[in-house]
């Protein structure tokens, strides 16, 4: 190993821990980002409840809750991601930023970090409105595994989330992909209905997605049964395996971007 | 090649075409082969759509070129993109491109971490470029704050962070007011003298006039000329320029006054509600009245005679017939 790399990996982890803040100060400038952060854990919140309460099922309440703070949490993350990578197109900032010497995920990864990091948040205030207008029991089962599990959680969805916006390098108008993947996510992970309902072949599909795990680890760890030492596991795995493929995707997708020269604002 | 000894850049026959509508193949650059030497400020003239920003682009390595090479230190911008970006310093034109809702310092900060500048650098260094740039005092403000100036200067310091020995200057004068403009040039003659290797990107002819070693004219992607802003000039001598302000002049005048006996080139500018007529002649044959005749009664508000410029010898190249 060269003198150098040492000091290039600092540097590399300077610009995350930097450009993760930076990017957090920007969105909660944003006022209608603010506006959205401080809404929408609210309205899926009080959308949940009303649901399951409608339907008459016994669900703990607290599962119920997480489930909402996760709907939460993808939406703001897969949308975050995107925005961001947009925003910087807009702002003629990811040509600079490709035109630096380092890769394409690293520039992204910060932002990926932040939005889903803002999700902690959500998952916090969703929780709150839950106690404070329906009458759910602050409790956690095993609470250790519940602090493990929403970081696992977070970067998992972050992680996810790059993946998917990694399109949005190559193609300026793929922001409109980002509602496509929204809801499907919500359904197949088990946060609106559980994945044991859904048809045998699509319960495949929910399995190779970080949310799935943690949607299990989170109500495992929260209200008790279930294994939620493997789902986090399953959602470190996962996040691994997101990695790799994002590094992959992300090669090809500047390589494409560079050729159809598709980096600047059109 | 070693760094050591390659050029500052090197193009050989660098073709870019994109498709556009209708599968239509567009030639943004045209096998265009350049040199920049060590130390040496070459300009790259021509309008809107010449090819100068793809060109600038292939070098920053956010574009693919079609066919043909370009290097920098001798590192090949499409095989070795990283080693070409590390000694590169690119430097945009226009007020986009900053992180707006961000302080100078912050911006600067960031790219220091992603050129991977030593922390103990980082802030000197910062500091010295505000200093030079003139932003000191200003680096805690936001940079949606700041004037087209002032987020120039700021392009300028971050372009010069990672103290890169090639600067690719992309129409850095682009709205700026003309005192923010010279003292730009000031700012890119004293990275020149500091050993720098520039090129610079641009449709002012007084700029290129007053910095560039060297320029080269460019028109639909082709490179049309070649050399010092001295040697271009002389392709207008024992020419002359008449000059007429006119009111009401469009694209058939110019047509009819081109066609008249030795007039060589016209070239049409709005000013202040008016047009600027510049009728390129031989000195020796006068064309005023063949001139103010073929206006067929459009208001003639001044005529002058002078001697041309590079400006001159620029349009007069642009506006040369095409083959």
């Amino acid at each position: 190993m060269t003198a150098a790399r040492p000091a290039r990996l600092r540097t590399s982890a300077g610009f995350l821990a930097r450009a993760w803040r930076y990017e957090l100060r920007q969105l909660v400038r944003t006022r209608l980002y603010v506006f959205l952060a401080v809404l929408l854990p609210l309205i899926l919140a009080s959308m949940a409840f009303y649901m399951f309460r409608g339907s008459g099922k016994q669900d703990p309440p607290m599962a119920v809750a997480l489930s909402a703070a996760l709907m939460g949490m993808w939406s703001s993350t897969l949308l975050g991601s995107g925005n961001a990578i947009t925003r910087l197109r807009l702002m003629q900032l990811l040509e600079p930023l490709v035109a630096s010497p380092r890769s394409t995920f690293l520039v992204t990864l910060p932002f990926a970090l932040a939005t889903s990091s803002l999700g902690i948040y959500g998952l916090l205030i969703t929780l709150l409105w839950s106690a404070l207008l329906f009458d759910m029991p602050l409790h956690l089962e095993h609470p250790v595994l519940f602090l493990t599990a929403v970081p696992v959680t977070v970067v998992a969805l972050g992680m996810l989330g790059l993946l998917m916006a990694s399109a949005f390098i190559l193609y300026p108008t793929a922001q409109s992909l980002a509602n496509f993947f929204e809801f499907p996510v919500w359904m197949l992970s088990g946060m609106l209905v559980p994945v044991s309902s859904l048809p045998d072949p699509v319960q495949n599909v929910s399995y190779l997605l970080a949310p799935t795990w943690g949607v299990k680890a989170l109500t495992g760890a929260a209200v008790g049964g279930g294994d939620p030492l493997t789902a986090i596991g399953m959602c470190l795995l996962l996040t691994c395996f997101y990695l790799a493929v994002t590094l992959l995707l992300q090669r090809r997708f500047e390589w494409l971007a560079r050729s159809s020269g598709t980096l600047a604002l059109q | 090649m070693g760094e050591s000894t390659a050029p500052a850049i090197q193009i050989d026959e660098l073709s870019r075409t994109f498709k556009g509508p209708q599968g239509r193949v567009k030639h943004a650059l045209d096998k265009l082969s350049l040199y920049v030497g060590r130390g040496e400020l070459v300009g790259l003239l021509g309008p809107n759509g010449a090819g100068k920003t793809s060109t600038a682009k292939i070098l920053m390595t956010v574009l693919l070129p079609t066919s043909g090479q370009a290097r920098i230190l001798g590192h090949d911008v499409v095989r070795e993109a990283q080693a070409a970006r590390r000694v590169t310093g690119v430097i945009l034109g226009g007020d986009a491109g900053l992180y707006a809702r961000l302080s100078a310092v912050d911006n600067l900060l960031l790219f220091a971490d992603l050129y991977g500048i030593p922390y103990r650098e980082q802030k000197p260094r910062i500091r010295d470029l505000l200093d030079m740039v003139g932003l000191l005092g200003n680096e805690r403000k936001r940079v949606e704050s700041f004037s087209r100036g002032m987020k120039q200067r700021l392009h300028i310091a971050r372009g010069l962070l990672h103290d890169p020995d090639v600067v690719i200057l992309d129409e850095p004068s682009n709205g700026i007011d003309p005192v923010g403009a010279r003292e730009l040039r000031a700012l890119i003659r004293e990275q020149v003298r500091g050993g720098r290797s520039v090129l610079l990107t641009t449709h002012y002819m007084f700029e290129a006039d007053e910095l560039c070693d060297r320029v080269a004219v460019m028109r639909d992607g082709v490179k049309i000329a070649e050399g010092t802003p001295e040697s271009l000039k002389k392709q207008t001598d024992g020419q002359v320029v008449l000059t007429v302000q006119v009111s009401g002049a469009g694209d058939g005048d110019v047509a009819r006054l081109r066609a008249l006996p030795g007039v060589r080139s016209v070239g049409l500018a709005e000013r202040d509600g008016s047009q600027i007529l510049d009728v390129h002649s031989g000195q020796e044959t006068d064309v005023t009245a063949a001139v103010l005749a073929g206006l067929g009664g459009l208001p003639v508000l001044q005529v002058s005679k002078r001697e041309p410029t590079l400006e001159d010898a620029y349009v007069s190249l642009i506006s040369q017939e095409r083959p």
